[in-house]
């Protein structure tokens, strides 16, 4: 009998403990982009070492940088993440995950805890995760990948069609037509649908010309410039979309390209006050 | 669907027991219950509309130049060159003379150009874009010029902001479409400035469906069906039958003609779906309720459906009320999801009665929006807008409302 006794208070101690003693861990997932996408060093890349230095703590906090095919629909996307995310919170022990996203990576997340069952995977990292921060997710789509989607693929014929490169399931996943479309019949967390399991706050972006000797700063402005982008934009998503889902944490003037970085201005800085 | 004051208790619990039951076994039910705030506004699901002031075109490069239309005074023209990794250095702006585009009269217009040496494909776009922004423009026909260009591109998309107040919206009467059924679009053309329609204009739709080529559909402003009324700017268009697919069907609208005298274009964009009927909804039946401690816990309508195709499929419906103010708000949320063999399977909605009283409407509830969602062909298979009203019980049956969850944590705001 004592000898059970023992077993049940050690039983309850360690229960106590674990809770007492959660391990944090971090999750980044990026945006949408090419194929290659889905190895590890390109998703490195996307982010920058900088970047994800800055995020961890210089390392100290756990972290998983989720490496996905960027060319594909965010359930094809949200399936490679969760089994990503779960097989790393399992190996790692992580109790306490805060998943932190760029972009098109943030409809892919938000595609996983709108979808908490569609296998164990997802629900371990619903069930895990303390919460999410988006930035610059094109929630209610992105007007420059409508002017993607109008100048490219479906429209053109022959040789045009593999030049362009722009024709992916994750470009036309984001166009504003089909993010509408998923929001009234898939997605959770938009206004009059079902809330998320657990928080997602946003940060969108408000800057264009960050740097001038960035190159791709042109684009973006370009895109801004042409794209009929509704109110303050990153050069890439509008406010409105990036704020429709979730807790506006803060604006930034990083652009579309440098708030996924640590450069412009120390957005990874600002995701490492979680830890 | 009313339910009757008698409780079916009895049956209401065979229903969560069997889906209990199945959640043990090898085929999961999933239910899931959601209550809204009070007074959240319910807003009939529509397609989006899309307002353009845009002009896009791709034109070849071996033409060395293009006509453009500014209207001004503000004005931006983008050009991405295809099939290089540079941008073209050589584009030049001439004005309706076809002398260089001096907007202060002494300095050329220069577009900005940049390129990317980062890793290819992260962008969402060819970061190889070159823009020019110029303000105080004289309305005028003016011509892109790269005929000094070096880039060695076959190929350039065009995107123009001519900064006038001309606007084209365009929508689809519906986001989802039965199969076989053919979706009538529209696209008003006006000048949003003077509120004044463009009428008497060129509109067309081209739509690709799935693994064909692409059809193009004319839009009419005649009033004859399904346009409503001749020359008020509006055109419309049934398009092709709906086919089903696994993506969305995309529509491309090309709006133009004449306005002041110079060549005006609009492109705009839609997209439907198409409902696969791998399984359809057959009838709801008497709303159920289980009482607890003297209470409606539960809420469920179970819902027969028919499946033509065996896989996993989500039930989702919404409940909506009238407030005090007869204002349509909504209610509760619920869904079920399960693997259905073929042939017919009864889901069941279930309600929380505490998150349905969250709300703080009285009943009569309408069971609106109910969709079956195939989540191995990504499709809506059926859907409709109203199933059934949900009766029999008043707000004080109900038990107390489950509090809504913590607001989020208020957090450290960076200062930039």
């Amino acid at each position: 009998m004592r000898g059970r006794t023992r077993i049940v208070v050690a039983a309850v101690f360690l229960l106590v403990a674990s809770s007492l003693w959660a391990k944090t861990g971090v999750a980044l997932v990026h945006g949408k982009g090419g194929a290659d996408l889905a190895n590890a060093s390109t998703a490195l890349a996307y982010w920058t070492s900088p970047m994800i230095a800055a995020v961890t703590k210089n390392y100290a906090v756990p972290s998983l940088v989720c490496h996905y095919d960027g060319t594909q629909y965010m359930w094809v996307a949200g399936d490679q993440v969760a089994s990503q995310i779960a097989a790393f919170v399992t190996a790692q022990g992580i109790t306490d995950l805060v998943i932190d996203t760029h972009s098109f990576g943030g409809v892919v997340v938000r595609w996983i805890f709108s979808n908490p069952n569609r296998n164990s995977s997802y629900q371990k990292v619903v069930s895990v995760t303390r919460w999410v921060n988006t930035i610059a997710a094109p929630q209610k789509g992105s007007e420059a990948a409508d002017l993607a989607g109008t100048l490219s693929g479906s429209w053109l014929t022959g040789w045009l069609v593999s030049l362009v490169g722009e024709n992916t399931d994750s470009t036309k996943n984001c166009r504003t037509d089909d993010m509408a479309y998923y929001n009234q019949y898939w997605l959770y967390g938009t206004t009059g649908r079902p809330a998320l399991p657990k928080t997602f706050y946003s940060i969108s972006g408000w800057g264009l010309f960050n740097d001038w000797a960035h190159a791709e700063d042109y684009g973006l402005a370009a895109l801004s410039a042409v794209a009929g982008l509704p109110g303050e934009d990153d050069g890439m998503v509008a406010e409105y979309s990036a704020e429709a889902v979730g807790t506006l944490w803060f604006r930034t003037e990083a652009n579309h390209h440098h708030n996924r970085r640590n450069d412009f201005k120390p957005v990874g800085t600002y995701l490492s006050y979680d830890f | 669907m009313t339910c009757p004051k008698t409780i079916m208790l009895g049956a209401a619990l065979l229903v969560v027991l069997s889906a209990q039951g199945a959640a043990w076994g090898k085929n999961p039910v999933y239910q899931e219950s959601q209550g809204f705030a009070p007074g959240t506004p319910y807003a009939a699901p529509q397609a989006p509309v899309n307002r353009s002031t845009l002009d896009a075109f791709l034109v070849r490069a071996d033409e060395g130049a293009a006509a453009l239309v500014l209207r001004g005074p503000a004005a931006a023209v983008a050009v991405w060159p295809v099939g290089v990794a540079v941008p073209e250095e050589g584009l030049r702006l001439l004005d309706p003379k076809g002398q260089p585009f001096r907007p202060d009269g002494r300095t050329e217009a220069r577009f900005q150009t940049g390129f990317s040496s980062e890793l290819p494909g992260l962008v969402d776009l060819p970061p190889t874009a070159s823009l020019l922004k110029v303000m105080a423009v004289t309305p005028g026909r003016y011509t892109l010029d790269w005929s000094q260009g070096r880039s060695g591109a076959k190929a350039y998309m065009v995107a123009v902001q001519d900064g006038s107040p001309y606007e084209m919206d365009v929508q689809l009467s519906r986001m989802v479409y039965a199969l076989g059924e053919r979706p009538t679009l529209t696209a008003k053309m006006w000048d949003a400035a003077a509120g004044r329609a463009l009428a008497g204009m060129d509109v067309t739709a081209s739509i690709k469906i799935h693994g064909s080529p692409v059809t193009r559909v004319l839009l009419h402003d005649d009033g004859l069906s399904p346009d409503d009324l001749a020359g008020d700017g509006v055109y419309s268009a049934s398009l092709p039958p709906a086919v089903a697919g696994p993506a969305l069907t995309d529509v491309k609208v090309d709006g133009g003609g004449l306005a002041d005298g110079l060549s005006l274009h609009r492109v705009g964009h839609a997209a439907y779906a198409c409902a696969s009927e791998s399984a359809a909804i057959q009838e709801a039946r008497l709303c159920q309720m289980r009482k607890a401690k003297g209470r409606v816990a539960t809420l469920s309508v179970p819902v027969v459906v028919h499946a033509r195709t065996a896989g996993r499929y989500r039930l989702q419906g919404l409940l909506t009320g009238r407030d005090n103010q007869g204002q349509e708000v909504e209610v509760a949320y619920a869904s079920t999801t399960a693997h259905l063999s073929k042939g017919a399977a009864q889901m069941v909605l279930a309600y929380d009665g505490a998150e349905v009283a969250r709300a703080g409407v009285e009943p009569p509830y309408t069971l609106r929006d109910v969709a079956l969602l195939d989540e191995g062909a990504m499709t809506v298979a059926d859907e409709r807008r109203v199933l059934g009203t949900v009766d029999g019980f008043r707000l004080a049956d109900l038990p107390a409302a489950l509090p809504a969850g913590p607001a989020p944590a208020k957090r450290a705001v960076p200062a930039e």
